[in-house]
């Protein structure tokens, strides 16, 4: 049971935002939506999950179409907004209840939520009490009401810091081993290889670009050389690399994940005329290539 | 039907537990309490329980006397006049004691401006079940939850028709308990005789009370639906209260402006008070009782659609 993304368009007055979205995810795989600002990503998150109406397309999960079917569509989804609210005079316990009454659910499988986010010790403390990093673990726990197959997550780490940010990734990554797909709109990304298994890449209201399966967990090594060198690369030398740029003074590969540059037979090679070796993800460096410099400054 | 019902309590206990609402109830408390200590400060003027007989007959032949010494009389005083007659009569012979004025039905009758109150409060009501919505950012919750927008609305709007009943209710209740217990609970279950064209009608002062609310509560009801529309195309409280409480409260002096104007009758102002045309301060005469139920239905709709059709195209 796929969410089916089809020719999806969003305009403001005479303004686009979202041009032919086309997306097919499948039920278990979670994506990632990279984009500068104003790219179109809580757009089409807010379109997806009837937030927003759009001018043409389609979104269907199943047989399920968000305009003909809400009822049995919005049933399969989940949403975690970048702002909360909570009433704050109840308790975390209560307000979870509520979510239960409001989704019309069985009250079943409460205290299981509770611990996958963390929360037993404090769930039955009011909800003003609560630390920022708290309410956006209840909010994870009210997510997760419902069993539902997808959850979009926009902007889920903002306003963490990098030991929240940290414990929350693993807390999604919890939630995605159990068989639920997650959407992530996010600026971060440095920990999206982590949760998702496809990325896609908005600009201007359409998908540019494209990272799937393991190239998500691929490194871009970039090898500076002695201006002076004359250096010749031998792809045979190092099977697992893949040779993507090449001048007088640097040599750009690629690898996947697992492989350390630092192991190369080529490096062993040339090692006494590298002047300076960085490494970073692909995904970054894909990026930045479709967007150049400016927007790159954008990612976290 | 389970899912609406659900969602209709949810929306019923979000509203009712908010401050204001429960502020606005001790209020109309205090104010019944404060108005029925003020009522048993008043002078009495229903006549006595043990000569209220004779003191009906009395006034009959002192009617008789006024009309026989003043023959110039108009023929609408005359009217009154016997009208009056006519009504002491019908008591006389039916052991229907008119109604005290330091009794529960008095001071039904003296809490009457208390309905501003209940305006109030719908009112307010009316324009925050939507506007806090957005203000707070939970309408977000609700709509992507298994609801229509239709639905949604439809309970708040549920909702908003329920609380002028409500508050109608709780005065009525207040009203009598704390009626019983300044004056007694004996006089609960007094009729009401009056003359309606040629005809006597005779019924429960209390029904007739609720009944003047009711009949009032229906521009209400379109006025709320106007504030539920503002709310939702202006999302602020401000603009939307400020609107429907401005025409429920000075539509009436608009209306006696514009009266020269023959296409005032089609507009809300007339009918928000439903009163006007009755005791003839307006030279409006083609606004009769069903006149004015027709168009403050056709404005109810109106303001119903646009309700709907914008909280559907709505960005939340």
């Amino acid at each position: 049971m796929s969410l089916i993304v089809k020719g999806l368009k969003k305009s403001y007055g005479k303004k686009t935002v979202l041009e032919n979205i086309n997306l097919n995810i499948t039920k278990g795989v979670s994506i990632g939506l990279l984009g500068p600002n104003g790219a179109g990503k809580t757009t089409l998150v807010r379109c997806c999950t009837g937030l927003s109406k759009f001018k043409s397309g389609e979104v269907i999960i199943g047989s399920n179409s968000i305009s003909s079917h809400f009822i049995d569509y919005i049933s399969e989804i989940s949403i975690i907004f970048d702002k909360s609210h909570f009433y704050e005079n109840l308790t975390g316990y209560q307000n979870l209840l509520m979510c239960y009454d409001l989704k019309g659910v069985e009250k079943s499988g409460l205290d299981d939520i509770v611990e996958v986010v963390g929360m037993t010790n404090r769930i039955h403390e009011k909800v003003s009490k609560y630390s920022f990093g708290m309410k956006k673990r209840l909010q994870v726990a009210m997510s997760l009401i419902g069993n539902p197959s997808y959850i979009f997550l926009d902007e889920p780490f903002n306003g963490l810091d990098l030991n929240a940010t940290n414990a929350f990734v693993k807390l999604f990554k919890t939630i995605k081993d159990r068989g639920v797909s997650l959407i992530i709109s996010t600026h971060n990304i440095s920990v999206l290889d982590e949760l998702v298994d496809e990325l896609f890449i908005l600009f201007n209201g359409s998908i540019i670009g494209q990272v799937k399966g393991r190239d998500i967990h691929d490194q871009i090594v970039k090898i500076e050389l002695e201006s002076t060198t004359k250096v010749n690369y031998d792809s045979e030398l190092d099977p697992k690399f893949t040779l993507i740029d090449m001048t007088d003074e640097k040599i750009v590969l690629r690898c996947d994940g697992d492989t350390s540059i630092y192991k190369s037979s080529f490096l062993e090679k040339v090692k006494k005329y590298v002047r300076k070796i960085t490494i970073e993800k692909y995904i970054e460096f894909y990026y930045s290539s479709l967007l150049g410099g400016d927007n790159c400054e954008q990612i976290v | 039907m389970n899912r609406l019902y659900r969602l209709l309590v949810l929306e019923f206990r979000k509203m009712y537990t908010k401050n204001f609402v429960l502020v606005a109830f001790l209020f109309t408390l205090l104010l019944i309490v404060f108005n029925a200590d003020s009522l048993s400060n008043e002078v009495e003027t229903a006549p006595r329980d043990e000569y209220w007989i004779s003191e009906l007959e009395t006034e009959n032949l002192n009617i008789d006397i006024y009309i026989s010494e003043n023959p110039d009389l108009d023929d609408d005083v005359i009217t009154d006049l016997i009208e009056k007659k006519e009504i002491n009569l019908y008591r006389i012979e039916h052991n229907l004691q008119p109604n005290k004025d330091k009794s529960i039905i008095g001071l039904l009758k003296y809490n009457n401006l208390i309905y501003m109150l209940v305006v109030i409060a719908t009112l307010v009501v009316s324009t925050r079940i939507i506007t806090d919505e957005f203000k707070n950012d939970s309408l977000k919750l609700i709509a992507t939850s298994p609801y229509t927008r239709k639905e949604i609305l439809t309970c708040k709007l549920l909702v908003v028709g329920i609380t002028p009943i409500l508050f109608i209710l709780s005065i009525l209740l207040f009203s009598i308990l704390i009626g019983g217990y300044f004056f007694s609970f004996s006089n609960l279950n007094s009729m009401r005789v009056d003359m309606i064209g040629d005809v006597l009608v005779v019924e429960s002062n209390i029904v007739y009370i609720i009944k003047q609310w009711l009949q009032q509560s229906y521009s209400l009801i379109a006025i709320s639906t106007l504030a539920v529309f503002l709310g939702i195309l202006f999302k602020n409280a401000l603009i939307s209260i400020l609107t429907s409480v401005l025409t429920y409260l000075f539509g009436t002096y608009l209306t006696v402006f514009l009266s020269r104007y023959d296409w005032i009758k089609y507009s809300l102002f007339p009918h928000v008070n439903y009163y006007l045309y009755n005791y003839d301060n307006v030279d409006l005469p083609e606004i009769t009782t069903r006149f004015s139920y027709t168009i403050i239905s056709v404005y109810f709709l109106v303001f119903l659609l646009f309700s709907y059709s914008t909280f559907e195209r709505k960005e939340l």
